[in-house]
């Protein structure tokens, strides 16, 4: 089979990417990992990774394309399908097997049954079926057309994405998913040409006729609510982030919980640390805050997940997002992978390029989704206390403030401490304040000890 | 300001005065004076052989008329109603629209037929009902639909003046209906539709008896702020596509006015024309006012109730265009 590299969905909202450029052509070998186009988003150019290994065969899509999320983009064949790149492995394989062969006869024996072994398997022709529609069985398709369920944009739950008479029967009963739905658009022919003239999005409009059906009055009132053109990027992104933020405001159920957190053992360990460090390995604080939160989420796990329509599903790995504001008013919040794992030196260093890639616009593609929960630190600007809104898919927030001086308790007597505010933001259809109370109390009690960090 | 029976007479008042090819031939035409008046005094003033009193036999007299055609004459055939010609369309279809083609174009047939059509009154269903479209689907005839009192008398001169087959229908209702009428001036062709009223939100495409429920919605609909633009067909066959699609790709929206049975009527031509000619400059379902698809009925309320009115235009109109 001839895995598809796809349009990444790089975030909940987005729904379709630009191809900004191919890092690779027709006949380069890729391996899983490897950043192989950039794609421009609402939050700007991406770097993506490819996840299967093999030799790109064909590149589906142009540069400047503008293709919706799932949208095949690439074909990578595995090594040695190619016509082209089938054929050195085999000329290698016979001048090797000539070299180690005793004779010439022998020679000719190994080398026929390694080009045997390494003649290109017989690619299951998965790009051809594909461009002629979804791969479904003909029992399948009879099925379909019976019950008058379109395959295309229809899930597949068999081998290879293969759909089964069960996805058909299931998409009957359901009724079209929206991804099918939003291709017939109820509107007139009228409004869909001056939609189409006008480069007004149909999928946006709000149609007001009847069954909601869009009309050429929706498509003027849309227009002329639309932003003046041209969009910066920065805008897009600032929508983008309205957008999300617009959506979590609605959809989520928040509660917040908060609690103030002596900061003394972790300020007091930092120092000793740096003291005896290398310039290049010192610490922050926000290192210690990041590692203590993503430490905290392995006893809260209903905190770490993310939120799939009906119900949040755990996430397996701790990916902390970090807030990180741009120069020029946008906003991102990349992840830190495995969190939680890892030294306090390499977590440093990891943060540190991720701010930086972050602000220069280098990030890559799951950096920009894998994120579980995320993390806001306003302190720099001396603000004591935030309120975050979660970020969609997700299902908490931890906000920080600043951390101050300030007079403090301890055994009955008031002393000066630096103490910092941590407010949980959390999704009240998946926790409630009794569990957001025991995480702040986890949180707590690890940044007492930072040497266990 | 004349009447529309009284344009009718005039036009054919005019012809046999000029013109010594023409006849008028029909049932009653003579000694009663027309069905509907329309040759009251004719008999007189042109005496028998040029005033000529039929049998109750639509396909003797009409295809009388085709063979004093094909003869070189101007014949004017009166058919009492439209609900009668039936009687007459095999001479019609078989003989009249044919005989261009048959004779490879040795022989026209310069006929000029008229007849009323429409309900609305109470002569129940036999002498009520809208059969134009029939006509309007045969090749080789012509068909006009005269709804103002200008047209009545000028179709009448273009149909006479006419190669082929014209068949004119007046609806019963107008031949009281009064309004200007200029007979020196050069009439506009007779084969084009004309903008009744200019509008902006909908079109409201008519002829013959239903024009002046258009143009009624019309003023009802603008009290309401909603501005309809009322096209008259005129010519049934051939139906000039070029003004109906203007007009609703200004508008974008159709209601298409009807007095014959939805079904198979030129209402549904009209918007097959839209769907094929028009389908990107429509915002709206294709409206159809048409009759109900039941016998025209004799008790006035019923009858009413029946035929398109004012307030079944209003209301697909509203539809059409709120949406709602």
């Amino acid at each position: 089979m001839v895995p598809e590299f796809v349009m990444p969905s790089l975030g909940a909202d987005m729904t379709a990417g630009t191809l900004a450029k191919w890092r690779v052509a027709v006949g380069d070998t890729v391996s899983h990992g490897d950043i192989i186009a950039e794609v421009e988003t609402d939050k700007g150019i991406i770097e993506v990774e490819v996840f299967e290994s093999g030799v790109v065969q064909e590149l589906l899509v142009r540069e400047g394309e503008k293709v919706p999320v799932g949208t095949p983009m690439a074909q990578i064949g595995e090594p040695g399908a190619g016509a082209e790149a089938g054929a050195a492995p085999v000329a290698e394989s016979v001048a090797e097997a000539g070299a180690v062969a005793e004779s010439a006869a022998e020679a000719v024996v190994v080398a026929e049954a390694r080009a045997e072994r390494v003649t290109p398997r017989r690619p299951m022709h998965r790009g051809g079926l594909l461009r002629e529609g979804p791969m479904a069985s003909p029992a399948v398709r009879r099925r379909a057309h019976e019950l008058d369920v379109s395959l295309e944009g229809l899930h597949g739950s068999g081998e290879h994405g293969r759909i089964t008479i069960e996805d058909v029967q299931h998409a009957a009963e359901v009724g079209p998913s929206p991804s099918v739905s939003r291709d017939r658009v109820r509107i007139s022919p009228y409004a869909r040409r001056i939609a189409a003239d006008r480069g007004v999005e149909i999928e946006r409009i709000r149609g007001t006729g009847p069954g909601g059906a869009i009309r050429a009055d929706d498509v003027l009132r849309a227009e002329a609510s639309r932003p003046a053109e041209p969009v910066s990027a920065a805008d897009r992104m600032q929508r983008a982030i309205a957008a999300a933020m617009t959506r979590a405001n609605d959809e989520i159920p928040h509660y917040y919980v908060e609690q103030t957190i002596d900061m003394g053992a972790a300020l007091a360990w930092l120092r000793d640390f740096n003291a005896s460090a290398s310039i290049e390995e010192r610490l922050v604080s926000g290192v210690l805050v990041l590692r203590a939160v993503a430490r905290a989420l392995r006893k809260h796990r209903s905190l770490n997940a993310t939120w799939q329509g009906v119900e949040a599903v755990p996430s397996k790995e701790i990916n902390v997002g970090l807030a990180v504001s741009l120069r020029g008013g946008g906003l991102v919040a990349p992840a830190l992978r495995n969190t939680d794992e890892g030294s306090l030196t390499e977590l440093m260093a990891r943060m540190t390029d991720l701010v930086a890639r972050a602000r220069s616009g280098t990030l890559r593609s799951s950096e920009m989704t894998a994120a579980t929960i995320t993390l806001t630190a306003l302190g720099e600007r001396g603000v004591e206390s935030v309120t975050p809104i979660i970020f969609p898919p997700q299902v908490a927030i931890v906000g920080c403030g600043a951390t101050v001086e300030r007079p403090w308790v301890v055994e009955g007597r008031v002393v000066v401490r630096p103490v910092m505010r941590v407010t949980l933001g959390a999704d009240h259809r998946v926790s409630n304040g009794h569990q957001g109370a025991r995480f702040l109390s986890t949180l707590e009690s690890l940044l007492q000890e930072p040497d266990k960090l | 300001m004349t009447t529309y029976r009284e344009a009718v007479r005039t036009a054919i008042q005019t012809l046999l005065r000029e013109d010594p090819r023409v006849f008028l031939m029909g049932e009653d035409v003579g000694r009663y004076g027309g069905a509907y008046a329309v040759s009251k005094g004719f008999l007189e003033e042109f005496g028998e052989e040029r005033i000529r009193d039929t049998p109750l036999c639509e396909s003797t007299f009409v295809g009388a008329g085709i063979g004093a055609a094909i003869g070189g004459m101007r014949p004017i055939v009166e058919v009492m109603t439209v609900n009668f010609s039936l009687l007459a369309l095999d001479q019609v279809v078989n003989n009249a629209s044919l005989m261009r083609h048959m004779s490879g174009g040795q022989f026209e047939v310069p006929l000029l037929v008229r007849m009323a059509t429409g309900g609305g009154k109470q002569i129940a269903a036999q002498h009520s009902h809208s059969l134009e479209n029939w006509y309007a689907h045969i090749p080789g005839i012509k068909v006009l639909a005269p709804a103002t009192v200008q047209d009545a008398h000028d179709m009448v001169l273009a149909g006479i003046e006419d190669p082929d087959p014209v068949f004119i229908f007046e609806h019963q209702m107008l031949y009281g209906m009064e309004g200007p009428l200029d007979t020196e001036s050069t009439p506009p062709s007779p084969w084009k539709a004309a903008v009744r009223r200019e509008g902006k939100d909908v079109s409201l495409i008519a002829y013959g008896g239903s024009l002046h429920k258009a143009l009624g919605a019309a003023d009802e609909l603008e009290k309401e702020g909603i501005v309809a633009e009322v096209v008259d067909l005129r010519s049934l066959r051939p139906l000039d596509h070029e003004t109906i699609v203007q007009s609703v790709s200004r508008t974008h929206r159709a209601v298409v006015i009807d007095e014959a049975w939805k079904t198979g009527s030129l209402a549904s031509e009209i918007s097959a024309i839209l769907a094929e000619e028009a389908f990107y400059e429509l915002d709206a379902p294709i409206e159809r006012v048409c009759t109900l698809e039941v016998p025209i009925p004799y008790a006035k309320h019923l009858e009413d109730a029946a035929i398109p009115q004012v307030d079944r235009i209003v209301a697909a109109a509203k539809r059409s265009v709120g949406g709602a």
